[in-house]
């Protein structure tokens, strides 16, 4: 069974301490969702998981080893992630950008199969007429999704992104948060993201965990942690909390001078 | 998304894609082998002392299996062009690798080995040795200088990434700041030049493959053939490494190490080719962006194809340098850009989508 454990990990710059004492493990398949506001550190805990940033102290664990006595090499073997931006200076199709995903897994040379992977991933996530197109011609939504596309065809055990429907429009951050819903459990992997709209978060996430104050200000299903006392009290504004279809739905009440 | 939109949207073949690309990546690399040839065999039979391709098989026969090795023609082809032929090959394959895995490692469409202060460090180094009869090694010579002050800027730039964690961009500006330096010390000391000296600093700095012996040449290849293995090698990694430092990591490469290694590999190319050849610019440049508007970006078919552009380019340019003036000759460098220059500008214009950002 996959496993991603923190043991009293702490994370900082210089002197700042951005993540103090973080106990949390994610064991079970499913979509996973990081909220908080600005600033709290949710890009920072999820990227303390693949090695991009050191912690001060602590361990973060894959499968009982510490992800910082694993090669990269490795690493990529089992974790997939997924940027918020990419930053391509030379010319590359949306297939070969995709295609690079499956470096950790590919030689020199691709075969059938990767080949394959890449049509799948176009095709899950509606870039085929975007195919052949210089990715750096995208808008910020389709080259989004063509990172996704990138993740996936890794085909880790468990894919990290960071806010990956940030430039999508309603209509797609839908489709995304269904689709990696449905994808986590039928691969039976873990899907990590960071998010920010609440209520996206609600109708599709299978866990919540809400970051705030340096710490794992709560954790559990979206019923448990979306709750008008906790948005308050995290995100400093008034919220209202109605459940429609046992999804909670929560509506920000707006502040007049 | 719609059903309406699902219907339309057909599943793509990719693989088919892929093979079509394969192939008109290797149908490049086969038509550069194939020019090099032609262009080899051209500079041969042309020049002062006209002859045909037969008569310089026979001098190749000559001096592979045995004969009168004194006669003017074998003088011709085995101790003039020859070397020179090889020369231009190696160096225009030595710099244009160098230039493109320097650009797709620093993300950075300006890196070659001039702009990262490699040229302008061997330009420091063969000055003191021609103006201020300064010698790193003793009998080193211009070459050796060359060499050591080649490879410092780079030493520079790792020592800051080893213990500062430069970025890219870091990287180069260094690099571009060592390059200043370095000129602006070698302008000063040909100020207080003589001008017989000063004429051979300009000479070197311009440089030229004439004049290259064939102990030069093994050299050169034996280093440029080492780098060139090991660069082919990682062509996978810089690829990824095109996709930003955070996403490389994620797909298994360890940037910094990486880095840090093709840096050093492609220092000690570029160095051993431009300490003997001095400083031919334009080709670690452009030859690699060229063959990006026909190729792409991918790496693997990149490296290999400009290289071997950039082999065709320096030997055209050789062949102009030693014909359009004759009997007297151009620095190969100054017609490289003459022809280069164009040719880039052309494809730039021509080409409905950019290679680069």
């Amino acid at each position: 069974m996959t496993k991603v454990e923190f043991k009293d990990m702490s994370f900082g710059y210089d002197t700042k301490i951005i993540l103090d004492n973080i106990n949390i493990t994610f064991d079970e398949p499913g979509l996973i969702c990081i909220l908080g506001p600005n600033g709290v550190g949710k890009t920072t805990l999820v990227k303390c998981i693949n090695k991009l940033l050191v912690p001060v102290s602590g361990t973060v664990e894959f499968n009982g080893k510490d992800v910082h006595k694993m090669g990269y090499h490795e690493m990529a073997q089992h974790l997939a992630y997924v940027p918020n931006t990419s930053g391509n200076v030379f010319s590359m199709s949306v297939s070969e950008i995709i295609l690079m995903g499956r470096h950790p897994k590919a030689g020199w040379t691709m075969t059938e199969a990767d080949l394959n992977a890449v049509d799948e991933a176009i095709e899950v996530l509606g870039l085929q007429e975007f195919a052949n197109r210089d990715v750096r011609a995208l808008s910020a939504g389709q080259s989004q999704r063509v990172m996704i596309a990138r993740g996936l065809v890794q085909e880790p055990e468990v894919l990290i992104l960071d806010e990956p429907t940030s430039n999508l429009d309603v209509k797609y951050q839908m489709g995304v948060m269904k689709f990696l819903k449905a994808y986590a459990r039928d691969k039976g992997i873990i899907v990590i993201m960071v998010c920010h709209d609440l209520n996206i978060t609600a109708a599709y996430a299978d866990r919540v965990v809400l970051v705030y104050n340096k710490g794992i200000y709560a954790d559990g299903s979206a019923k448990e942690v979306l709750t008008a006392e906790n948005i308050e009290e995290v995100y400093k504004v008034q919220a209202k909390v109605n459940e429609v279809d046992g999804v909670p739905h929560i509506f920000l009440v707006p502040e007049f001078d | 998304m719609s059903k309406a939109e699902e219907i339309q949207l057909e599943k793509t073949n990719f693989g088919s894609t892929y093979r079509k690309m394969v192939a008109k990546r290797i149908l490049f690399i086969a038509v550069c082998i194939v020019a090099c040839v032609v262009l080899a065999i051209v500079s041969a039979i042309i020049g002062t002392y006209p002859m045909t391709p037969g008569q310089v098989w026979e001098q190749m026969a000559i001096a592979i299996l045995g004969g009168d090795q004194t006669t003017t023609i074998y003088h011709v082809v085995m101790d003039l062009r020859m070397p020179r032929i090889l020369g231009a090959m190696v160096c225009g394959f030595g710099l244009a690798i160098c230039g493109t895995a320097m650009q797709s490692m620093l993300k950075n469409p300006l890196a070659d080995p001039y702009t990262m202060g490699i040229s302008s460090g061997a330009g420091f180094g063969a000055a003191l040795a021609i103006l201020l009869g300064i010698e790193l090694i003793s009998g080193g010579g211009v070459v050796v200088n060359a060499f050591i002050f080649a490879v410092i800027p780079a030493g520079v730039i790792m020592f800051l990434s080893r213990f500062r964690q430069a970025t890219p961009t870091m990287m180069i500006l260094c690099g571009t700041a060592l390059m200043y330096l370095f000129n602006a010390i070698t302008q000063l000391f040909m100020l207080v030049a003589d001008p017989e000296s000063m004429s051979a600093v300009y000479t070197w700095m311009v440089g030229s493959v004439d004049g290259v012996s064939y102990s030069d040449i093994l050299i050169m290849l034996i280093i440029t053939a080492a780098g060139s293995i090991y660069i082919q090698a990682m062509s996978g990694q810089l690829n990824v490494m095109g996709l930003g430092d955070d996403s490389a990591k994620t797909l298994g490469v360890n940037v910094e190490r990486r880095r840090l290694i093709v840096m050093l590999v492609v220092t000690l190319v570029a160095a051993s080719v431009v300490s003997f050849t001095g400083i031919i610019g334009f080709v670690g440049l452009v030859a690699p962006h060229i063959v990006r508007t026909i190729l792409g970006s991918d790496n693997r078919f990149l490296l290999p194809a400009a290289a071997l552009f950039g082999a065709v380019l320096l030997m055209a340019s050789d062949i102009v340098a030693r014909t359009i003036v004759a009997p007297s000759m151009l620095p190969v460098g100054v017609v490289t850009a003459c022809l280069g220059g164009p040719l880039f500008m052309f494809l730039i214009l021509r080409s409905s989508r950019e290679a680069w950002a």
